[in-house]
């Protein structure tokens, strides 16, 4: 168990606990944040695609013994890993997504360009899109609605507003990456192409006719690889395309409020709410790095889903 | 119940451009937007903010910062020597740099001369609260954004503060409760913070959740009974601080209805009462959230505020908090 994870524990035990608690981790391969070797977030979002049927798989195995209430509770981009779950048709009762590294739009299909206001409206979105399209529906192996149903669970959705990683960070954090890495060029000096993937670039699907598909339906959905310029491959695969290719319409759902489809409720962390998370690098992960006297609030709250009256 | 949690290792924070982090890309700061926020595609600004992305990765932590603040009381009075504290997320190495000013005679403060993307701005005073609806945050780069902000030295932003009185040891309890959606009485006994599920009424209060079935968009007709039992009676408050049970004005019975094709419908409610409690000689505060969707049971979260000694006095000081 890592030591987020130790810390909820030791906290929710505190709260009076005392269920099976188990930490699942999953590969990522985030390089230093220093500069020294990129990130490759796409690469690791892919990960938590596919991961999310280890995920699904794990809770419908027999580690979970008859009779329990099983509660997932995921932070930044473990709930991916859960969307991912979810979409598969895991099991749970609960759901509690902490400052969510996923689109508001996987869960909540409405509005769009002509509504600024509305989940999927979100203008920097939009404005990439109009120099650099990328496919929005999940029909069309985008992100929206691509977490439609929750299998019966309930989807609390604990979010930040102003959450660094997530929205108000300066160097291109989930929104900015969602900007300027739609498709992903992979155009980091140095970076050498990881398994398989590299430079997704838009090339209009043709019929057998030599016509363009419709309006959506074959945008982007070729790539062309970095070493071999002339090797093309179609992009089919739904995780493949939302992990390099499909740019979200709306906020990371750990950022934003109002999030309706299978969300139940929702949980304000954000500044003036009694965790009162603020903007920090640090604050992204406050629930488990800040003192405990400071985060009563948060983890009766957490026990209170977990438990209720 | 026995519950079982499945937790997640986070990542660190999502990715940033290669060679970006901490690292100046020669460009100077960018001074900040003309004109207000804007959310039409055809503004004008958007040309340059998509030439900055191409040119300069960094530029979004580059743009010049400039506040104009200004604290008052509760009766709109300027409030000096408040502790103002400032974070902006940076090109620094931490990502945030933080600061620290001093409100004047005035109420009034400022930050200029320095740059950022995001600017958080709290104010603290011993002896004074500090409102919950304070503005926080102010956005310099993204000028969609609803926190971006337009410095204007003629019009500072408020902050609110309200001088301390008397508070007394409170007993504080945050509770989640189950609700059926067939409108089965539940009581709840806020002393205790325990629930009985129908049978014979008791406890301080009374909530039944009733939900019709859901429509295409997932909405429902829903009604929740808050009643009040014995001597006790509700009365909603709009005060942030809810310092002070009123004498009178209590109510026996508070229904929260919506229902579908209502303008202003939803499929939630916050509301915050105060409450005499069954032996009509207890006062307490209590904030609450409906939470009636489906799938299953509905609930109700209460944080209750109760003063056991019969005072209407509800100030609350979490140093003298009594019980969880």
């Amino acid at each position: 168990m890592n030591s987020n994870g130790k810390s909820r524990f030791k906290r929710l035990w505190w709260q009076g606990f005392n269920g099976r608690f188990i930490s699942f981790r999953w590969e990522t391969l985030v390089g230093l944040f220093n500069g020294s070797v990129p990130a490759q977030y796409n690469l690791n979002e892919w990960e938590a695609w596919t991961w999310g049927k280890g995920l699904r798989d794990f809770v419908s195995s027999t580690n979970i013994p008859n009779g329990y209430t099983v509660n997932v509770a995921a932070h930044s981009l473990g709930n991916t890993v859960v969307g991912s779950a979810i979409q598969l048709g895991m099991a749970a009762s609960n759901i509690i997504m902490l400052q969510g590294a996923i689109p508001a739009g996987c869960f909540d299909t409405t509005g769009g360009k002509s509504d600024p206001t509305s989940i999927n409206g979100y203008p920097p979105m939009w404005n990439a899109e109009a120099n650099n399209p990328t496919p929005d529906s999940s029909s069309n192996l985008g992100y929206r609605g691509f977490v439609g149903t929750s299998g019966g669970a309930k989807v609390f959705n604990f979010y930040n507003a102003v959450d660094y990683a997530l929205a108000t960070g300066p160097l291109n954090a989930w929104e900015g990456n969602q900007e300027i890495n739609k498709p992903d060029l992979l155009r980091w000096p140095g970076t050498q192409p990881a398994k398989g993937f590299s430079e997704y670039t838009y090339m209009p699907a043709l019929d057998q006719s030599g016509n363009e598909f419709g309006p959506n339906v074959g945008q982007l959905d070729h790539y062309k690889n970095a070493i071999d310029l002339g090797w093309l491959r179609l992009t089919s695969t739904f995780y493949e395309s939302m992990s390099f290719v499909a740019r979200s319409r709306s906020k990371a759902a750990g950022a934003v409020a109002g999030i309706q489809g299978i969300v139940y409720t929702e949980v304000d962390l954000g500044p003036g709410s009694p965790t009162n998370l603020l903007a920090t690098r640090a604050d992204h992960s406050g629930e488990f790095t800040r003192d405990i006297q400071q985060l009563q609030s948060f983890y009766e709250e957490l026990f209170n889903i977990i438990e209720p009256q | 119940m026995l519950a079982g949690v499945l937790a997640f290792s986070s990542l660190r924070p999502p990715a940033q451009g290669a060679g970006s982090a901490g690292v100046s890309s020669g460009f100077g700061t960018y001074e900040r937007w003309s004109g207000g926020r804007a959310t039409d595609l055809n503004d004008p600004r958007w040309a340059v903010y998509n030439q900055r992305q191409q040119t300069d990765p960094d530029w979004k932590g580059k743009m010049a910062i400039e506040f104009y603040g200004q604290v008052v009381d509760e009766n709109e009075r300027p409030v000096a020597d408040v502790t103002v504290k400032f974070a902006r997320n940076d090109l620094s190495a931490a990502g945030t740099t933080q600061s620290v000013a001093l409100s004047d005679s005035a109420g009034r403060f400022s930050l200029t001369g320095v740059v950022g993307k995001f600017l958080g701005v709290t104010v603290e005073k011993t002896g004074y609260y500090s409102s919950k609806k304070n503005p926080f945050g102010f956005e310099y780069a993204e000028f969609s954004d609803p926190n971006f902000y337009q410095p204007d030295v003629n019009k500072p932003v408020i902050f609110r503060i309200q001088a301390k009185g008397n508070a007394e040891a409170l007993t504080v309890r945050r509770n989640r409760y189950l609700l059926r959606a067939d409108g089965t009485p539940q009581y709840v006994n806020l002393s205790s913070g325990r629930k009985t599920t129908g049978g014979v009424p008791t406890g301080d209060i009374m909530i039944s959740l009733n939900r019709g079935p859901a429509n295409s968009a997932g909405n429902f007709d829903w009604a929740v009974t808050l009643r009040a039992m014995g001597a006790g009676g509700l009365v909603e408050s709009h005060d942030e601080f809810m310092l002070e049970a009123p004498k009178g004005g209590y109510q026996s019975e508070i229904v929260v209805r919506n229902q579908v094709g209502d303008p202003n419908y939803q499929n939630n409610n916050k509301a915050n009462y105060y409450i005499r409690l069954a032996d009509g000689k207890e006062y307490a505060s209590i904030e609450t959230e409906i939470q009636p969707k489906p799938p299953g049971d509905g609930a109700i979260k209460i944080n209750l505020y109760l003063n056991p000694s019969g005072s209407r006095n509800l100030e609350f000081d979490p140093a003298k908090e009594t019980h969880h």
